[in-house]
């Protein structure tokens, strides 16, 4: 008998049996999405850096190198567990062409080396070290992401000709975010090239216990050893490998969350319109003496079938989708070791979701124990609170038409039941600007000041050299003769000595010059404006144990100086550590050099990088546009598409709530919309009616969802930032975001409401009134 | 007399799960100006479906009928809606508001609709219909403040409020007291008394015999008629007996 009832009751409401079937599918599709990826993605990561072999520190250098010291130094050190030096070799993008490709206008750092002997290896896409036979070229599996180089390839470096033998993965470097990237040759071609670049050294160490990396970091630095270049670690490598696609998952984690709200409101809304619905029959039943229990059975049970073919159907479609979105996760990382879990976590997720709605469906039957026989036999209906108040009264009115009146009047006095809907569009909302504000924030000119760089056009940078002296003269002739540029300041990156709180001794690299031409970002405080003042990049300011207002103890030419920290920042580039200050300094040993460049015309961009470049072939001109394109590129991706998921998502939600909300209410009101058919309302009144109602509840919503939007969302998006080491993100908006999106989804309302309230012209006045 | 209602073998059938069943078999029917009449029957015999059918809220399946000389058979939806609206006044057996507005709204409802910036004068002309009906002091209560007999007299008030030609009442008193629903006949006569036809749904046969006319409906069909007149108190008895008499020979 039941198995009749409920096949009958999902036959006669198939648009809400489905839509409530969608979002669980939807919501079990999401939950199960976001273990698959996330389990996915570490685990991948997990099983690169194994196979991979990283280094747990590395320390980049540039200049002249004693390995036997350095040897030494990992001898005697307890921690140490194997160490390396291994050279790469950079060579200029102008001398690398892959294919019909040159690297001229790349901006990343690339360098040769040959496979490293003990750990750090550079791996195949099956996860095996490669060992390039004579004439073949291993490329960053970034190039072959990017098309720009293909397997068979010819390549020429240098001069010297090649054959593109494959791809491989860096467990270091793969990331767009890294700023160096590694090609792979064989030893004796590795020689050939040597003339050809500039020597860096890469001098790495595996420890004993890596979380006792920071100890083994302040140890290096004491023992005065190799240090002109950025200084990384495992967790970093991590972040950075993990960035693009975590900030993916994240938005889906966040729609996901959202879906599952907007499906549990939809459960409660339509189930209590049934039982509203049903209300003599409930009354009847349990008149004839028919236990609770077994009345809650026939509901219970159409809703675990829903929820069981929902969640069923969530699985089957993350499993579906989980295939490209790992895409980019294999692509760089390879399998990941925790399939099986994956495959585990996204059952018990799906398993989860069906759990809770099936126990928020027995939460809501609770309202049974409520209804009294004899009153719902008689009046069909639960009794309705109404207001006992009024104050707005249709007479008083001149301003509104009666419809769009009645229509904000029946909102108003029903805010229970339009509640859902309002949710609904409000997290809809919600739902589209986050990603969108955070990819218009990503993506817009100020973002480099949240990783510590200012808004600039060009930035000239060099390595200290024999020739610094004369290639600094030579750029800074340049710069006062070139009438193309407005301004421009130069930086002296330095490294110092700072001593932290236990007395110890760490290497600081500080950023000299005047920081106020190009202003970044601050999370606290301002930047250095005092010669006894010093900023932190956030990573150095948890490292020193420093808050803004705090003192810092810094080794320069005067001795031992104590300086105020005036403000800290964000950077996730160049190892994160980094610090401004505008002293003045002769002693320490500059690490490189940089300009930072307004242009008078910021359509001269490309043009004048190149003309820098060619004046100055000693230096690395960067055009900042196309660097930040190149860097985090990948990452605007990810969020693009998320924010288009979303958006498409969202626009749906709103479009199918609002049709079976109308259609719902429709079938709720037929007595008070015969009523006003009897007395003389047109249908095209009644549309006005309820696309008023439809109207306000959707400005309402758009409002909400905006504030919330900006307040909460904000706070959201810059809580997952922070994780990646970007902090105090403020949304960078633009106009379409607040205007268009509210009429897109007007438009889908409005379309929704016609719809929904189309059949509101076939009630008949006859049937409906004699009730 | 001028005819303001005139229907002409009008048919009306519902679809059941086989067949089809006949509400309403080839009745013709005239009402004229200012008249009071009064249409009775036992239960299924088709009269509350010929009041909406006559007053254009429900549809039929042959026939024709015309309202003050316009054919409703031709109307659209929309121009049917606008008759009811500016020349038709309803009561219902049970009174139908919208809950969430106060009583005074709720009657000037319909005349709003066209008349959107005179809400102060439509108002008060909704108190004073309230007073007439003697209930000028629940204007600005809620609908559900008030009780049933109260709310019947509200609705009438609402049927007048466009000063309509004719008001279609579907058992008005079926759901009062005794007392309750004498006091709404007492509205209906002076509403007639000012020269406004009625036609009223009945059970009660007290309640039609203070009509003019009688229709007495069987099986979907108009079967007799009985012409009282004009009503003077004195003879209300009287008249129930001869209504009483001809609806047992109608059910007969």
């Amino acid at each position: 008998m039941y198995y009749r009832i409920i096949r009958n009751d999902l036959l006669r409401n198939k648009l809400i049996s489905i839509t409530t079937m969608l979002f669980i599918t939807a919501a079990t599709a999401l939950v199960s999405l976001v273990a698959i990826l996330t389990i996915n993605l570490i685990g991948s990561i997990d099983s690169l850096t194994k196979q991979a072999q990283v280094p747990d520190f590395l320390q980049m250098h540039n200049g002249d190198i004693d390995k036997e010291q350095i040897q030494s130094f990992a001898t005697e050190h307890e921690n140490v567990k194997d160490n390396q030096v291994l050279d790469f070799l950079n060579i200029t993008g102008a001398k690398i062409q892959l294919g019909d490709n040159s690297l001229i206008d790349n901006v990343q750092d690339n360098g040769f080396s040959t496979q490293s002997p003990n750990f750090d290896y550079l791996l195949d896409l099956d996860g095996q070290p490669i060992q390039p036979a004579e004439g073949e070229l291993y490329v960053p599996i970034g190039y072959m992401k990017e098309g720009v180089a293909r397997i068979g390839d010819e390549a020429k470096i240098a001069g010297k000709e090649f054959q593109i033998a494959g791809f491989l993965r860096d467990a270091q470097m793969n990331s767009p975010l890294a700023s160096s990237k590694r090609f792979l040759v064989h030893e004796k071609d590795y020689q050939e090239l040597v003339p050809e670049g500039s020597l860096e050294y890469l001098i790495e160490f595996q420890l004993e216990d890596p979380s006792k990396t920071n100890e083994f970091e302040t140890s290096y630095a004491e023992a005065g050893l190799e240090s002109n270049g950025p200084t990384l670690t495992s967790g970093l490598f991590k972040i950075i490998n993990g960035l693009s696609d975590g900030i993916m998952i994240a938005i889906i984690l966040l729609v996901g969350f959202l879906i599952v709200i907007i499906a549990f409101m939809c459960i409660r809304f339509t189930l209590l319109t049934k039982i509203e619905e049903d209300y003599r029959e409930i009354g009847t039943m349990k008149a004839i003496g028919l236990r609770l229990s077994d009345i809650k059975k026939i509901y219970l049970a159409k809703y675990t079938l829903l929820a069981l073919a929902g969640c069923f159907i969530g699985l089957l479609l993350s499993f579906i989708f989980s295939g490209p979105l790992l895409e980019n996760i294999r692509l760089y990382m390879g399998e990941s070791d925790y399939a099986g879990w994956s495959i585990f976590l996204a059952v018990f997720g799906s398993g989860l979701v069906f759990l809770i709605v099936i126990a928020y469906i027995h939460f809501l039957l609770r309202r049974f124990r409520k209804i009294s026989s004899a009153s719902a036999i008689r009046t069909g209906s639960p009794e309705e609170k109404i207001a006992h108040k009024n104050y707005f009264f249709l007479s008083n009115n001149r301003l509104l038409s009666a419809n769009v009146f009645l229509g904000i009047k029946d909102v108003l006095a029903r805010k229970k039941l339009y509640v859902t809907m309002l949710i609904v569009l409000l997290l809809s909302c919600f739902i589209m600007i986050i990603p969108w504000n955070t990819y218009q924030t990503v993506s817009s000119p100020t973002f480099t000041k949240y990783v510590g760089f200012g808004d600039m056009d060009i930035m000239v940078s060099m390595y200290q050299s024999d020739e610094s002296v004369d290639n600094e003269q030579q750029v800074i002739n340049y710069l006062n003769e070139s009438e193309t540029i407005e301004q421009s300041v130069q930086i002296t990156s330095k490294s110092f000595k700072a001593k932290k709180e236990d007395g110890s001794e760490e290497k600081i690299i500080i950023e000299l010059g005047d920081h106020s031409a190009f202003p970044i970002e601050y999370t606290d405080g301002n930047a250095p404006e005092q010669s006894n003042e010093i900023a932190l990049s956030s990573m150095n300011a948890s490292e020193f144990e420093k808050q803004v207002g705090d003192t810092i103890e810094i080794i320069t030419d005067n001795g031992s100086e104590n300086f105020v920290v005036s403000g800290i920042y964000s950077n996730i580039l160049n190892g994160g550590k980094t610090a401004k200050a505008i002293f003045s300094d002769e002693s320490a040993p500059t690490m490189w050099l940089s300009y930072y460049i307004q242009l008078n015309d910021t359509n001269q961009i490309a043009a004048a990088t190149k003309e820098m470049s060619e004046a100055l072939p000693f230096a690395k001109v960067t055009d900042a546009d196309n660097h930040k394109q190149q860097v985090f590129g990948a990452t605007m991706d990810s969020i693009k598409t998320a924010a288009n998921v979303a958006l498409i998502v969202a626009l749906f939600i709103t479009g199918l709530v609002s049709l079976l909300f109308m259609k719902l209410l429709i079938a709720k009101d037929r007595p008070a919309i015969a009523m006003l058919k009897a007395i003389g309302f047109t249908n095209q009144d009644l549309s006005m009616q309820y696309a008023t109602r439809g109207i306000f509840i959707l400005i309402i919503g758009v409002a909400g969802g905006s504030i919330l939007a900006n307040t909460l969302g904000e706070s959201i998006a810059g809580m997952a930032m922070a994780s990646f080491g970007i902090e105090a993100l403020t949304f960078v908006s633009h106009p379409f975001i607040y205007l268009g999106f509210p009429i897109l989804m007007l438009l889908v309302t409005l379309l929704a409401t016609k719809l929904g309230t189309n059949q509101a012209g076939n009630i008949a006045i006859a049937e409906n009134i004699k009730e | 007399m001028k005819k303001i209602i005139n229907g002409q073998h009008i048919h009306k059938t519902f679809a059941a799960v086989k067949d089809k069943i006949t509400v309403l078999e080839d009745i013709s029917v005239a009402i004229y100006e200012g008249e009071f009449v009064s249409v009775m029957g036992p239960s299924g015999s088709g009269k509350s479906t010929l009041l909406y059918t006559l007053s254009g809220m429900d549809t039929i399946d042959h026939g024709e009928i015309t309202f003050n000389g316009q054919s409703l058979t031709a109307c659209g939806e929309t121009e049917l809606a606008d008759i009811r609206r500016q020349q038709m006044g309803f009561v219902f057996q049970q009174p139908t508001f919208l809950k969430n507005l106060a009583i005074i709204d709720n009657i000037v409802l319909p005349a709003l609709r066209d008349n959107r910036k005179k809400g102060k004068e439509l108002a008060n002309k909704a108190k004073q219909l309230l007073e007439k009906t003697g209930i000028g002091d629940l204007a600005y209560r809620m609908t559900n403040q008030v009780s049933g007999g109260q709310l019947q007299r509200a609705e009438i008030c609402r049927a007048l409020i466009n000063e309509p030609k004719m008001i279609f009442a579907d058992e008005p008193t079926g759901a009062l007291n005794s007392r309750s629903a004498e006091e709404i006949m007492k509205n209906f006569l002076q509403i007639n008394q000012q020269g406004r036809t009625i036609l009223l749904v009945t059970h009660d046969a007290k309640v039609a015999a203070q009509s003019e006319r009688v229709l007495f409906m069987k099986d979907g069909q108009i079967v007799d008629e009985l012409h009282l007149g004009k009503l003077s108190n004195s003879f209300l008895e009287n008249r129930t007996e001869k209504v009483t008499s001809k609806m047992l020979k109608v059910e007969m």
